[in-house]
């Protein structure tokens, strides 16, 4: 039987993001390959970890190791590798206060729709403010970014900037791809050929 | 980066030392294998196999081969071959391994191939409209 015996995982995490990377608590779904479970060291973390890994700083560092694909799809793909060298904050190193309103502030965030991130951030990197952000969100991030890691505002900002940028070069890129299939006597092995030989070129 | 057909073109059309090798028998991607007999170097292609005057131009022949190229000119000139052949290499490797990065979550073999087939030719570029090389379609 698949899964014998096997505990469900505290969280999971998924395996492709979009505009989207809610990292849910859990207690009734197995992980598989689209959704890789995450196991605290101490089970009491969970929320605590959810706390972190649902945070924008998370965002940004996944970002930055997922494979971009094609650009056919808006997705990037995360492999478990990935998920598991993901560095975040050390629970152990922050303060039991901070602890307390961290996953106070998670359950709030938790409370909510996991929206996409040019709705609870801002659509485009130049519209992004702090006073903007969805307030569940910021107050997060707040603790993360300024509490615990002593991130000054203008360093922030350029936290939610960057991951708005990031996300949203990548949806280009899928529109341009799109673009190019719909383009007349045009197929989608023409547009993703012309995608590889952009990224040949513009490689060193 | 340059296109496989522009380092072509540049550093191997320009010369007057060449030869023009048939790169008949061409099948498929990844069968091409390098063998030294007591005859020599030899590139083996499925059933074909194309004898060489040394390692290095098995190996210039080799990145051809891959391409799909059917016919492709060899600088006489040893030494120059083996100047011009790392950049080569490099440049089909980088092609790979953009291709491998870029088509990882395509699943559809004959649009992978497809897409392999396109980017190939794209890359080999200029040297087809300068030279009457032609680039091969999967037989």
């Amino acid at each position: 039987m698949l899964a014998k015996d096997w505990d469900y995982a505290p969280l999971v995490f998924p395996a492709k993001v979009g505009e989207r990377m809610p990292v849910f608590l859990n207690d009734g779904v197995f992980e598989d390959k689209k959704l890789y479970g995450i196991t605290p060291h101490k089970e009491a973390d969970a929320v605590l970890l959810a706390a972190l890994l649902n945070s924008t700083l998370a965002r940004l560092f996944i970002e930055f190791s997922a494979r971009q694909l094609t650009g056919a799809q808006a997705i990037a793909d995360i492999d478990v590798i990935v998920v598991k060298t993901l560095n975040i904050i050390d629970p152990k190193k922050i303060s039991a206060k901070l602890k307390t309103r961290l996953k106070k502030s998670f359950e709030r965030l938790a409370n909510t729709p996991a929206e996409s991130l040019f709705k609870e951030i801002a659509p485009t990197p130049d519209a992004v403010s702090l006073d903007e952000v969805k307030t569940e969100r910021r107050e997060l991030d707040k603790i993360i970014m300024g509490d615990i890691l002593g991130l000054s505002e203008a360093e922030q900002l350029e936290v939610y900037v960057a991951v708005v940028d990031m996300v949203r070069a990548r949806l280009d890129k899928a529109k341009s791809v799109g673009r190019r299939a719909k383009q007349k006597g045009g197929s989608l092995a023409d547009a993703l050929s012309q995608n590889l030989l952009d990224d040949f070129r513009n490689g060193d | 980066m340059e296109l496989i057909g522009d380092y072509y073109a540049e550093k191997i059309l320009s010369r007057k030392d060449l030869i023009e090798r048939e790169l008949l028998g061409w099948v498929c991607w990844g069968g091409v294998e390098l063998q030294q007999d007591l005859f020599g170097w030899k590139v083996h292609v499925g059933k074909d196999e194309f004898a060489c005057r040394s390692e290095t131009e098995a190996r210039y022949l080799r990145v051809f081969l891959d391409l799909g190229w059917r016919k492709v000119s060899v600088p006489q000139d040893e030494k120059y071959l083996a100047e011009i052949l790392p950049r080569l290499e490099y440049l089909k490797r980088r092609a790979d391994e953009i291709i491998d990065s870029g088509l990882a979550a395509v699943f559809n073999r004959k649009l992978k191939d497809e897409v392999r087939r396109k980017f190939y030719r794209k890359i080999s570029g200029t040297a087809v409209t300068q030279n009457p090389v032609e680039i091969g379609e999967a037989a």
